[in-house]
């Protein structure tokens, strides 16, 4: 059974260890994190200007902004270095039967 | 305890500030800004800050919380005077300050066209974007003196504010001053498509007043326009450490620790000549990045740490849609690898040295391209870019086929 609050995504494994995938569900641009075999997700757009952060580098927990250069913890969110001002979104993530699902609100 | 000072409130100040704070919480730090209010985003002087309708720029992150940083700030206040021998420096409303430590992070000024009667904008300040920006009505026809990253940008926010844009650039092509001339084409096409009037190997002579609009000179035509824009560059601030004989040689002399030829007094920041890059070539960097990241070093060392500044120089524009990112710099006498075309929506131009060795790269909308390379050079990898990763010889972008 899957809780009405909880959105089903993608198959973890189509994410392998070290790699990142930009969704879209609605409006929102989620981005999904394979740090070392665990699952993250974030907003997927940079909190300083617009940019897909799916389309930059993710080292370990970094994720940096392709634009400036800004970058994330994407397992709290937390804003590392400048330009990037406010800390990143996180979702509340979870894997059921091998899928990957997302809260959002 | 001890007393730091630092002198100027750009990037570079306020990040020293920071880690000072950070580093050396029991001491005194002193905080000089020229400007009135907090330090503020300066890139985005010739970006946001003039788009139509702009507000005043937010403080950066931290100067809202100097006090209780324990940083004293003092706004609006320039440095006059300077000993290092007796380790006192002399603020313009008369205040004599002592110093343990003191960083120089007094940046840079923008080159101005000096023409009677002709009101030419600079862009630096946030009050500079204000009057700039306040100028820039639709309709109104916009001469941009300089084809740099500054120029290139107000020149894309006023065609945006539907002005009417030329862009007198004495080179060949645009941003010929850290970059290849293929990569000013690319730029170059990329306004004329947007509307902007691009003309290279063109030096402004004289500018004229003509009732309400001026008139622009050059050898090959005469403009009449209503706004001009001076954006050929700009001249570190050495003043006060000329004054006080420290060694200035296109830009204050440091070493990789930040240490000026003074004892006790360090520089960092665009106003610095610093040993830049694996090479340690002496270059100044015109680059926020450099300036914040290098200031970081310096207030370490000031903490009684011993840090070095070793970071390839990094910088971007933005300009449209479009994001460029330089890392390194480039030489000319290289060999160039190109990913991707330039009439594609985004590609990568590596230069490498005799040994192989990436010296820079251009990435444009190819920012990932700039962290992996950063990487790669940090860790000083034997793997370097090649065929395999869609780099191939270019032999074009040293050659234009400019001007036109």
């Amino acid at each position: 059974m899957q809780d009405a609050t909880w959105t089903r995504l993608v198959p973890a494994e189509e994410i392998g260890e070290g790699e990142m995938l930009g969704l879209e569900v609605g409006d929102h641009k989620i981005a999904v994190y394979n740090v070392a075999g665990r699952y993250h997700a974030t907003d997927n757009v940079c909190t300083h200007a617009f940019a897909l952060l799916t389309d930059g580098w993710l080292d370990d927990n970094v994720i940096e902004c392709p634009l400036h250069g800004g970058q994330f913890d994407v397992t709290t969110g937390k804003a590392l270095c400048d330009p990037v001002e406010c800390d990143l979104k996180v979702h509340p993530l979870r894997i059921v039967d091998g899928e990957v699902e997302v809260q959002l609100s | 305890m001890k007393r730091h000072v630092i002198i100027g409130a750009g990037p570079a100040g306020h990040r020293a500030a920071l880690t000072l704070a950070d580093r050396a919480p029991d001491d005194e730090i002193v905080l000089v800004g020229a400007e009135s209010g907090l330090p503020y985003d300066r890139t985005q002087v010739s970006k946001d800050l003039i788009a139509p309708g702009a507000a005043d720029p937010a403080p950066l992150r931290g100067a809202s919380d100097y006090g209780t940083a324990g940083i004293v700030y003092r706004p609006a206040t320039r440095a006059a005077a300077m000993s290092p021998a007796e380790r006192t420096v002399t603020l313009d409303d008369g205040t004599r300050l002592g110093w343990d430590r003191l960083l120089l992070a007094t940046g840079s000024r923008p080159r101005r066209f000096r023409a009677e009667g002709v009101a030419c904008h600079v862009l630096r300040r946030a009050g500079d974007s204000r009057e700039f920006a306040s100028r820039l009505l639709k309709g109104a026809h916009l001469v941009v003196i300089g084809g740099g990253f500054i120029g290139l940008e107000a020149a894309a926010m006023a065609v945006s504010a539907g002005c009417h844009v030329t862009i007198l650039e004495r080179e060949v092509a645009l941003m010929t001053r850290v970059l290849p001339p293929r990569i000013g084409e690319v730029f170059a096409a990329l306004h004329g498509a947007h509307g902007v009037t691009i003309r290279c190997g063109e030096a402004v002579r004289a500018l004229q007043p003509a009732g309400d609009r001026v008139r622009v000179e050059t050898a090959r035509r005469e403009i009449l326009c209503d706004v001009v824009l001076c954006a050929t560059g700009i001249v570190p601030d050495c003043a006060l450490a000329q004054a006080a004989g420290l060694r200035v040689d296109n830009g204050i002399v440091v070493d990789r620790q930040c240490r000026t030829s003074a004892e006790g007094v360090f520089a960092a920041g665009e106003v610095t000549c610093h040993p830049s890059g694996p090479d340690g070539t002496p270059r100044r960097i015109e680059s926020w990045r450099v300036a914040g990241d290098q200031a970081a070093v310096a207030a370490a060392n000031m903490a009684g740490d011993d840090e070095s500044y070793e970071d390839m120089p990094w910088m971007w524009t933005d300009q449209y849609d479009a994001n460029l990112q330089v890392l390194g710099s480039f030489t000319g006498a290289g060999r160039l690898l190109l990913k991707g075309t330039f009439e594609d929506r985004s590609w990568s131009l590596l230069e490498t040295d005799q040994q192989g060795q990436p010296v820079a790269v251009a990435a444009f909308n190819a920012g990932r391209e700039i962290s992996m390379m950063r990487r790669l050079l940090r860790k000083g990898s034997g793997s370097l870019p090649g065929r395999d990763d869609g780099y191939v010889r270019f032999d074009g972008a040293h050659a234009t086929s400019l001007p036109r």
